[in-house]
């Protein structure tokens, strides 16, 4: 499938940094919509935080733009994810995935259609199955469809891909874990350097979970996992941008996962 | 950084001269492709274009048309490629046998440069030859952004990373150029049939077409020759042996049509602007599902095609490289003493344990062993 994926702090105001960074871009309709599309949730349920732009998975009839929100007052942030396809401008959000959805998940490699209500995987014939639901009022058979593997796939590739410059979170007094205010940027020469840069997921390292685990403020902003020990090697390219002034990170194999950090300065996204 | 693009920034003087070589519109081509949600951004988009002006205005006149053909990502700087055909007619070093000339794959040039402004210059590629697209076809592997770089692989590429990106930007360019059919047609004067594009005329008689007829894949055509098995567009040239007599092929090889339609799994499209209502003048974006990048965009009376990704083809399963072949037989000579059915090594058996004592068996009679 083929997707542009950049997750965090994407703003719809930064759209522009996307072109340079993975030459993709959202034209004029589909920022339009997700604009509305944003707001309108946050509205209706009241959230706290702000909705940012996760990416973009093109199917092969229509695309699904999805959008998640971080609340800043949970422990450790989690995301929570809301998607929406390029026909009608609503966010809707995931449904949850049992293990056996995951493990069905996994195992397909084709590629998307747009269909969130799409079942057919392993060779059903859509129209016969239509035709064994004999009551048209009966709600829709549990199957599991393509919007529980995108749900499956959204996960997965934040999982692996979600990055954040070290030292731009940090974990408070209590135990939380927070956006760093004093955080100043990345110098030159350490934006070009793997070890600046963490995985932003509840941390997997013994080293980092250790960490967290011990009483007392926490001086280092190493609990979370970094992206140097990701295998295989070489997973990451780091690259400055023409002008030098930022830094552009992506990952090789999630093609279309891009993340830039402006040299110097707390503004990144990804 | 700052320097070299004040230069290309920099408005001349005086009023340039009518190019000789033509280059392409390519800010409005940008924003055709930003409905397709392609762009490589917009300040680089621009820089861009004024350093492939600013190139082209230094090569011969025999070049005559300029089009950008994509970018291609590696595992460090980007490639930004422009494409170029040239009417003068030969190619220098050319071995027939083993590639094509103007009539088949290296009927264009490719220029790459690393930095969108060009400061590190466009290089040229060299040209490609069947055995590097047949084995490009085989292997699949990143492109490590150094033009000298080895192409390490299984089957072995004869070649360096230029090469390779060569034989990519063939397969590429032969299986994703595709245009609305009334653009090129069929010039049936030459043997074989040339594409050729359409007079304005009656390219103004025949579009703009509703966007809707342009929607599905009967109405696209590839107006690049596509690649067959051997890594070849136009038929081999005939072979003679020693005596002056033509060998024939061994297999009767395919050769695509010119100008022929599209596989529609190959493809999908979309109408963009579709949600308030689409109009005749909605744009077309036909994106290709094989090599994941390549989108062509129609709008209007132009159409744009162009590629943005990392050079390879959709693959749905993993990559397994084939398997080595099965080690040759020793040669054996026919009508020797040797020539069997089956190669001598086979009729060897394994020793049969001995369980007799080997050792030879004490001689009692002294008088024989003086004999």
């Amino acid at each position: 499938f083929f997707f542009l994926n950049n997750s965090f702090r994407m703003d719809l105001n930064n759209i522009a940094k996307l072109g340079s960074l993975l030459s993709v871009t959202l034209n004029i309709e589909e920022v339009a919509g997700l604009e509305v599309a944003m707001l309108k949730r946050k509205i209706e349920e009241n959230l706290n935080g702000k909705l940012y732009l996760w990416g973009k998975i093109t199917g092969t009839t229509q695309d699904y733009l999805i959008a998640y929100y971080i609340d800043p007052f949970d422990e450790f942030p989690e995301k929570k994810y809301y998607f929406t396809t390029t026909s009608n401008y609503v966010l809707k959000a995931f449904p949850s995935l049992s293990d056996d959805y995951q493990n069905q998940a996994k195992k397909i490699t084709s590629l998307f259609t747009g269909d969130p209500s799409f079942f057919a995987y392993n060779g059903e014939d859509p129209d016969a199955a239509n035709e064994e639901e004999e009551d048209p009022d009966a709600p829709p058979v549990e199957r599991f469809r393509e919007i529980h593997r995108l749900a499956y796939t959204v996960n997965k590739i934040d999982h692996d891909c979600a990055v954040v410059p070290r030292g731009s979170y940090v974990v408070d007094a209590t135990k939380r874990v927070i956006n760093n205010t004093y955080f100043q940027g990345l110098s030159y020469n350490s934006a070009s350097e793997l070890r600046s840069y963490l995985h932003f997921r509840k941390p997997e390292s013994l080293q980092a979970l250790a960490l967290l685990k011990r009483p007392g403020i926490l001086k280092s902003s190493d609990f979370l996992d970094s992206i140097e020990k990701d295998s295989p090697k070489d997973l990451w390219v780091v690259n400055y941008s023409d002008s030098g002034l930022e830094s552009h990170l992506r990952n090789i194999y999630w093609e279309g996962y891009g993340f830039y950090s402006v040299v110097n300065s707390n503004e990144f996204g990804g | 950084w700052t320097k070299t693009n004040d230069s290309l920034l920099k408005i001349p003087e005086e009023a340039l001269d009518e190019p000789e070589v033509k280059f392409p519109q390519l800010l409005n081509d940008f924003n055709l492709l930003e409905w397709a949600g392609i762009s490589i951004g917009r300040s680089e988009s621009y820089r861009l274009f004024l350093s492939i002006k600013s190139f082209v205005q230094t090569l011969p006149s025999e070049v005559e048309r300029i089009r950008f053909f994509g970018k291609i990502t590696t595992r460090s700087l980007p490639y930004f490629i422009i494409e170029g055909y040239s009417t003068s007619d030969s190619l220098e070093d050319l071995n027939e046998l083993v590639q094509e000339g103007k009539s088949g794959v290296n009927k264009y040039t490719y220029w790459v440069t690393q930095r969108v402004d060009g400061s590190d210059g466009w290089i040229k590629l060299p040209h490609v030859t069947s055995d590097q697209i047949v084995c490009a076809r085989l292997i699949r592997r990143l492109l490590t952004g150094d033009l000298n770089a080895s192409v390490p692989s299984y089957p072995i590429f004869n070649g360096l990373e230029s090469n390779y990106l060569r034989a990519l930007i063939a397969i590429i360019n032969g299986s994703t150029s595709i245009s609305p059919d009334g653009f090129y047609e069929l010039d049936d004067s030459e043997d074989p049939p040339v594409v050729k594009p359409v007079e304005s005329e009656s390219i103004n008689e025949n579009f703009p077409k509703l966007a809707t007829d342009i929607n599905n894949a009967d109405s696209w055509k590839h107006h690049e020759l596509e690649i067959n098995t051997i890594g070849r567009v136009t038929a081999l040239p005939e072979q003679t042996d020693e005596s002056g007599e033509v060998i024939e092929p061994d297999s009767d090889i395919e050769l695509t049509p010119p100008l022929n339609n599209l596989t529609p799994e190959d493809w999908t499209f979309r109408i963009s602007a579709g949600g308030s209502g689409i109009s005749g003048q909605s744009y077309v974006i036909a994106k290709s599902l094989r090599f994941p990048g390549a989108v062509a965009v129609y709008a209007d009376r132009k159409y744009v095609n162009i590629y943005i990704g990392n050079g390879l083809p959709f693959m749905s399963k993993s990559y397994t490289p084939p398997l080595p072949l099965i080690v040759s037989d020793e040669y054996v000579k026919p009508g020797s003493e040797e020539d069997t059915d089956y190669p001598t090594w086979q009729l060897l058996v394994e020793q049969v344990d001995t369980r007799v004592d080997p050792t030879p068996p004490v001689i009692e009679n002294e008088e024989e062993e003086e004999d």
